[in-house]
């Protein structure tokens, strides 16, 4: 596989885990019987929860400041849930354990829930994973917990998701192992329930960065496309630019990253940042993304050393995803020839 | 001479709208001329922008006659057909459609050069200025209704400019459009349906009229909703300019406000193109749509996602607006305005999609807004 074919395929699993978590996340959000959005449920990304003093130190006696669920949920008749999303595990099921072990800090009365005192009496805690690798990820779990590697006190589930098609585009959720504490959406998941993309697609177009970083050519193209594009289409040459011709545009990473986290974030699901609830993107990102702008000769720093501004020369680039993806496997690996991109192929 | 006497005198009444175009028919008549018509929205009054582009001019003129209409007289040097008769003739008026704010209607008998001049002047004005387009099925529609209202015993249509959408190059990933004019002398309903067989649209379709008892004329309608008529002023108005202002006041009214910066909580406000039948079910299909948008010159496309679902980013070049295209049904594609997503860019972007790929029904989007 090429290198930019990776970058296409992370691209791909990035994309496909917010996708997952909003629609995971509606099953709570939603009313089945009322058809509305509830106001009573609380949901949240990325969220910095305390351990208790029993979880606070690791086994090899560092101490754990915070754990950090992909998506938690805030239910009204206390069905709460935190959770993570894995799309894929490594080749290598020595590694599996990392994940579990991860899971398991969540099964703690953890402190820093979006609620007046912080804490909830008891939640469940799921583990979202590709169709593809359930059933190997549930066996593994089964003969873990046997060997009493593993273990939850709390409801734990694992939920399958794939992207698929049946008239319609869709996500189908389904429970591989375990149970939730509600039974209704346990037993609903147990045969299985497709939600419609388009139905999300609002969430999709608003929410493409979540708390792990992001492919680095994906962040870019986020940023030339939303921040420097926009700083750029001020200017009056804009409009009529030629194919060598640039406009020059002047941009700190905190605009960039703030702009992000306001427009492309799952902020606009939870609300106004704490301290238990950072801001994503985090500047360091961002400062990565503008150093391949600075590689690709669309940038320079006005400080190498301080990082904190640049001068971006925007032009109009045709594609500019794929643009960044070819300039990021140039420098990983060997040119990439004829690519076919994940989700692109018709065949 | 007595008709450029008579020409003259038109010129020199301050018209009413409703005079105008009656007494315009009049006019057609006498001197053997044709109207031709532009109707357009703008942001502000031509009256303010006019006078200052287009080519340079020898002189002009420019005058409120009566109910906003305004006349205008402009000479300009160098028009290939410049004769003293020419420049006599090159007036025309301007005036803000009664019913719809911002719509406004350019009418002039002058020759085409001068006309082309002028329309072009209206589109460098973009993107404060706007023109249309007109469906294939919807141009059917007012013809159809032309020809049963004004009691048209013949219509014949005599030359027509049309485009074929084709199917992606393999090697470029890229579809085509080819372009061709022919002489179909054809029917109606005939025509029409030739060239939807041929998955094609009529850019300009001219035709001649003829009424059961009187009168005649030859009458031209384009895509971009420019009329242009030898006769049967008042009807051909009625038939094609009105419901031209009016499409184009809806289209305002559709495409308008879908910047998720117009909004205080950032939401989306989508748009769907509905095809009426799974347009989008085989892969092939979402292939040549890809491919179709590709050809979109005026933007930077990039290809988030090809198959089975489509997500693709669109990002203006003229001014900024940036649009996710979603295909995640097989009858639709959904354009989800962000930050910036302007009226004359959603225009743009749509009618690129119905130009290269197929025509649809545009609609909201029904879903939820997050």
């Amino acid at each position: 596989m090429s290198a930019a074919q990776d970058i296409w395929n992370e691209i791909s699993d990035y994309r496909d885990t917010i996708h997952a978590i909003i629609g995971f996340l509606n099953f709570y959000r939603f009313d089945h019987k009322l058809r509305v959005l509830r106001d009573d449920v609380t949901v949240f990304q990325g969220r910095r929860l305390k351990p208790s003093p029993a979880k606070g130190v690791t086994a090899e006696g560092n101490p754990v400041k915070h754990v950090t669920p992909d998506f938690g949920v805030m239910h009204v008749l206390g069905r709460h849930v935190l959770g993570d999303v894995k799309k894929s595990f490594p080749q290598d099921q020595e590694l599996w354990q990392d994940a579990f072990r991860q899971l398991m800090s969540y099964d703690d009365h953890l402190t820093g829930w979006p609620c007046p005192t912080g804490c909830v009496e008891s939640h469940d805690v799921v583990l979202l994973t590709h169709q593809t690798r359930a059933v190997r990820v549930r066996d593994y779990l089964v003969a873990m917990e046997a060997a009493g590697e593993v273990a939850f006190e709390r409801p734990f589930a694992i939920i399958s998701f794939n992207q698929g098609r049946n008239g319609e585009e869709h996500y189908f959720f389904q429970k591989q192992h375990g149970g939730l504490s509600d039974k209704d959406l346990d037993d609903l998941l147990y045969e299985g329930r497709a939600v419609m993309m388009k139905v999300f697609l609002a969430e999709y177009s608003t929410v493409k960065l979540y708390d792990a970083p992001p492919p680095m050519p994906y962040l870019a193209w986020l940023i030339w496309e939303n921040v420097i594009n926009q700083k750029a289409e001020g200017d009056p040459k804009y409009a009529r630019l030629r194919a060598r011709q640039k406009v020059v545009v002047e941009v700190t990473v905190a605009e960039i990253a703030k702009e992000l986290e306001g427009d492309f974030s799952f902020r606009r699901l939870h609300g106004d940042n704490t301290d238990y609830q950072p801001s994503i993107p985090p500047k360091e990102w961002c400062v990565k993304a503008c150093d391949l702008f600075v590689r690709c000769k669309l940038a320079e720093w006005f400080d190498e050393a301080k990082k904190e501004k640049m001068r971006v020369y925007w032009r109009r680039i045709h594609d500019t995803l794929d643009y960044f993806v070819q300039a990021c496997a140039e420098e990983t690996g060997p040119p990439p020839g004829q690519l076919q991109l994940p989700g692109q192929s018709v065949d | 001479m007595a008709a450029f006497d008579f020409l003259d005198s038109f010129y020199l009444d301050h018209h009413t709208r409703r005079e105008l175009v009656r007494e315009l028919d009049g006019v057609l008549a006498a001197h053997r001329l044709t109207a031709r018509v532009l109707p357009f929205y703008s942001y502000e009054h031509p009256a303010i922008w006019l006078p200052r582009y287009g080519r340079p001019l020898l002189a002009e003129s420019v005058a409120e006659t009566a109910e906003g209409v305004w006349q205008f007289e402009r000479t300009a040097p160098g028009y290939p057909s410049d004769d003293e008769a020419a420049l006599r003739d090159r007036h025309f008026f301007i005036y803000e459609h009664e019913a719809y704010a911002g719509v406004y209607v350019l009418i002039t008998v002058a020759d085409s050069h001068f006309f082309l001049d002028l329309c072009r002047t209206v589109e460098r004005r973009y993107p404060n200025t706007v023109t249309t387009f007109v469906k294939h099925q919807r141009l059917l529609r007012l013809l159809t209704e032309f020809r049963e209202r004004c009691g048209i015993a013949q219509l014949t249509i005599t030359k027509a400019s049309h485009r074929a959408r084709h199917g992606v190059d393999e090697r470029t990933g890229e579809s085509h459009v080819i372009p061709s004019v022919s002489w179909p002398k054809m029917g109606l309903e005939e025509a029409f349906q030739w060239l939807y067989d041929q998955n094609g649209w009529f850019q300009t379709i001219e035709f001649t009229a003829r009424r059961e008892h009187t009168g005649q004329a030859r009458i031209s309608l384009g895509r971009r909703g420019v009329v242009r008529t030898t006769g049967l002023f008042p009807e051909v108005f009625s038939c094609f300019v009105e419901p031209i202002c009016k499409l184009i006041h809806e289209n305002v009214g559709l495409f308008s406000g879908r910047s998720r910066r117009d909004r205080p909580d950032l939401s989306v406000r989508p748009l769907v193109i509905d095809f009426g039948v799974d347009q989008l079910r085989e892969p092939d299909e979402r292939r040549r749509l890809i491919g179709a948008m590709r050809r979109l010159k005026t933007a930077s496309i990039s290809v988030l996602h090809g198959n089975p679902y489509v997500h693709l980013c669109v990002s203006d070049y003229y001014d900024g607006s940036v649009f996710d295209v979603w295909v995640l049904s097989p009858r639709e594609v959904t354009i989800v305005p962000q930050m910036k997503g302007t009226y004359q860019a959603i225009e743009r972007l749509i009618h690129h999609i119905f130009d290269t790929y197929a025509e649809g029904h545009i609609k909201e989007y029904e879903g939820r807004a997050a």
